[in-house]
């Protein structure tokens, strides 16, 4: 009786340490995305360059660039490799001030012209503080880190090219609100005298600039993919880019008018990159591929040999001895 | 009638060496449950460092696989080292503690069986630094895909070369010690204690005039050192710091802090195998010279 009650105690125990460990299990993953979920996972991508067209390039997109000016390194050269090996991430929380200066002045000016327009900012009243008291809001991200290697044909240098942010807004709401505070806070700016003395000017940003830069620049999508790339074409209110499934599009002109698809694979990152001409032919492509089923597939050959090792034994083992 | 010589002469080598494969066979069975033990150890601390840590995504991924590896075998030195204790403490003086030397009629020739018992227990620790090593490297190519970094291979013989060093070096203990667990007492104690003691009192003393090459725990180094790219140079680097307002009035000073942190490859493997050399040597004159 006594053996039974305490075997009673041990079970009710386990149950609700199980419990508990289920509630907290589920209660993180509901606290920590109301919409979408964070896919990203460490590890590395290989992108490969598997066609380029010189020629088609230069009469459609730019007569005077190359792949290489969208992908550092050797872009232009088919079967040329880059890798990408994503390190980790954290649950961040930026504010304008980070929004204004991480996603937009880093991105348009250089680090000279940089610091000029800081200067003078904080000398006219728009530092950190007051601009977070300004706009007050507050964007909920999952900021990442990846190593990157710049396309290369032939074996990847020992250290990375250079490590560089991966950002997966919760809430594809929040990317039209960090667009329309960017424009005020600009156009204010802009208007300013020591800004217009200094010649530098914040550039007019249109949704699609926005979405083309930010796309080219680490952005990474929540899951499910289809849903998220959607509300984030729709809510920025795009107008020459559009989303099919999990592939961004976006109708761009160069030379002549042309589109660049870019799919996100089940880690949110990109999977493959598509230029396309007029006539839907293909100018440029990169693939993402990665081994991980190779050591999966390690796995599970040694786990069979494992269990047929164990089966094995066990037969032996019964079997009578003569 | 040459080729029958010929066959015998075999035949009488393969009968001389036959022993020791017995011994070895024994051995790998005796020591069954302390390899499994380690075994597990080696594959548990390899799941931790290689994906359990891996699972924390704040915990950042090193960049390269190298330095992935780097990470991971900060243990090995503790596993290799425990495992020679362990493993080889009882080679020599377990036969003086069980007075097998006074068996009147004995069946096998007493440098044939320690040999035999070595060669066994230095398979197991083989194994085991093998396994440790495979399960870094498959987590290695989980997180950075093909191919395993060469410089791990590198890393894996020093590893071994190591191992061996270790092993003569308890061997050594061993052979003049009374009991298997004295023997593992005083070379735990020697290899994680006294040489890093030892390390730290020449480096305050000598700073980088004098390079610590006459520890194994130093030499040990070489295992993860070999894996950086570049090698590192300078190998002795000052980590200094203030103390400024810690002091009774507010003042403080510069404190400075050396350390070695590699021995180079030709140095390091040399000086391995003068140890393992000398550790044998000695090892075998004091069991020739006290009586089994």
């Amino acid at each position: 009786m006594k053996l039974l009650k305490i075997r009673y105690k041990t079970s009710l125990l386990s149950l609700i340490f199980l419990g508990i460990l289920i509630c907290g299990f589920f209660a993180t993953s509901v606290s920590a995305s109301p919409n979408y979920q964070l896919t990203l996972a460490k590890g590395t991508d290989v992108l490969t360059v598997n066609q380029y067209d010189d020629s088609a390039w230069k009469a459609t997109v730019n007569a005077s660039t190359n792949p290489s000016f969208w992908f550092e390194g050797d872009a232009n050269i088919t079967g040329a490799n880059s890798k990408e090996t994503i390190l980790g991430w954290n649950d961040n929380t930026w504010q304008t001030w980070d929004v204004f200066t991480s996603l937009f002045m880093s991105e348009y000016f250089s680090f000279e012209d940089l610091i000029t327009l800081l200067t003078i900012m904080n000398n006219i009243g728009y530092n950190e503080t007051t601009i977070n008291t300004n706009y007050t809001g507050n964007y909920n991200l999952w900021f990442g880190v990846r190593a990157v290697w710049n396309f290369t044909k032939g074996p990847y240098p020992e250290q990375s090219s250079y490590t560089e942010g991966v950002l997966v807004f919760r809430d594809p709401v929040d990317v039209k609100t960090m667009l329309d505070d960017y424009k005020t806070i600009a156009a204010e700016l802009n208007g300013n005298l020591f800004i217009q003395l200094s010649g530098l000017s914040f550039p007019n940003l249109t949704a699609d600039d926005f979405l083309w830069q930010l796309a080219l620049n680490g952005l990474a999508v929540g899951s499910p993919q289809s849903g998220y790339l959607a509300e984030l074409v729709n809510e920025l209110g795009c107008q020459d880019a559009s989303s099919i499934g999990n592939t961004l599009i976006f109708n761009r002109v160069g030379v002549t008018n042309y589109t660049v698809e870019i799919s996100y694979g089940k880690k949110g990152t990109i999977s493959t990159f598509i230029v396309k001409d007029i006539s839907e032919d293909i100018i440029f492509q990169i693939t993402s591929t990665n081994e991980e089923w190779i050591f999966f597939l390690i796995l599970m050959i040694i786990g069979a040999c494992g269990v047929g090792l164990v089966v094995y034994i066990i037969f032996n083992k019964r079997r009578p001895k003569k | 009638m040459e080729g029958d010589e010929e066959m015998a002469r075999k035949n009488g080598n393969f009968i001389g060496i036959k022993p020791i494969f017995y011994t070895l066979g024994f051995e790998l069975k005796k020591q069954r449950k302390k390899f499994y033990f380690f075994l597990f150890i080696a594959i548990l601390v390899a799941i931790l460092v290689g994906y359990i840590l891996q699972l924390i995504p704040g915990f950042l991924l090193s960049v390269t696989q190298a330095e992935f590896y780097e990470n991971g075998l900060q243990f090995i030195s503790f596993l290799t080292l425990f495992a020679a204790c362990l493993f080889f403490s009882g080679i020599i003086c377990s036969e003086f503690d069980k007075k097998t030397g006074f068996i009147v009629f004995p069946k096998i020739n007493k440098y044939k069986l320690i040999l035999g018992k070595y060669l066994g227990n230095l398979i197991l620790v083989v194994i085991i630094v093998t396994a440790f090593y495979l399960m870094l490297a498959l987590f290695g190519f989980y997180y950075y895909g093909g191919p395993i970094n060469i410089r791990l291979f590198y890393s894996y013989a020093v590893a071994l070369l190591y191992v061996i060093a270790l092993s003569s070096f308890v061997t050594f203990f061993s052979s003049f010690m009374r009991s298997v667990n004295l023997t593992i007492i005083s070379t735990l104690i020697i290899l994680l204690i006294g040489f890093n003691i030892a390390d730290q009192i020449v480096t305050l003393v000598f700073g980088d005039t004098f390079e610590p090459l006459y520890s194994l725990a130093y030499l040990g180094s070489l295992i993860t050192g070999i894996l950086q790219s570049p090698f590192p140079d300078p190998r002795y680097v000052e980590f200094s710091f203030s103390g400024s307002g810690m002091g009774p009035f507010g003042g403080g000073g510069e404190f400075t802090f050396g350390q070695w942190i590699t021995p180079t490859i030709t140095m390091g493997l040399l000086l391995l195998v003068v140890n393992i050399v000398f550790f044998f040597l000695l090892a075998a004159l004091k069991f020739k010279r006290r009586q089994l």
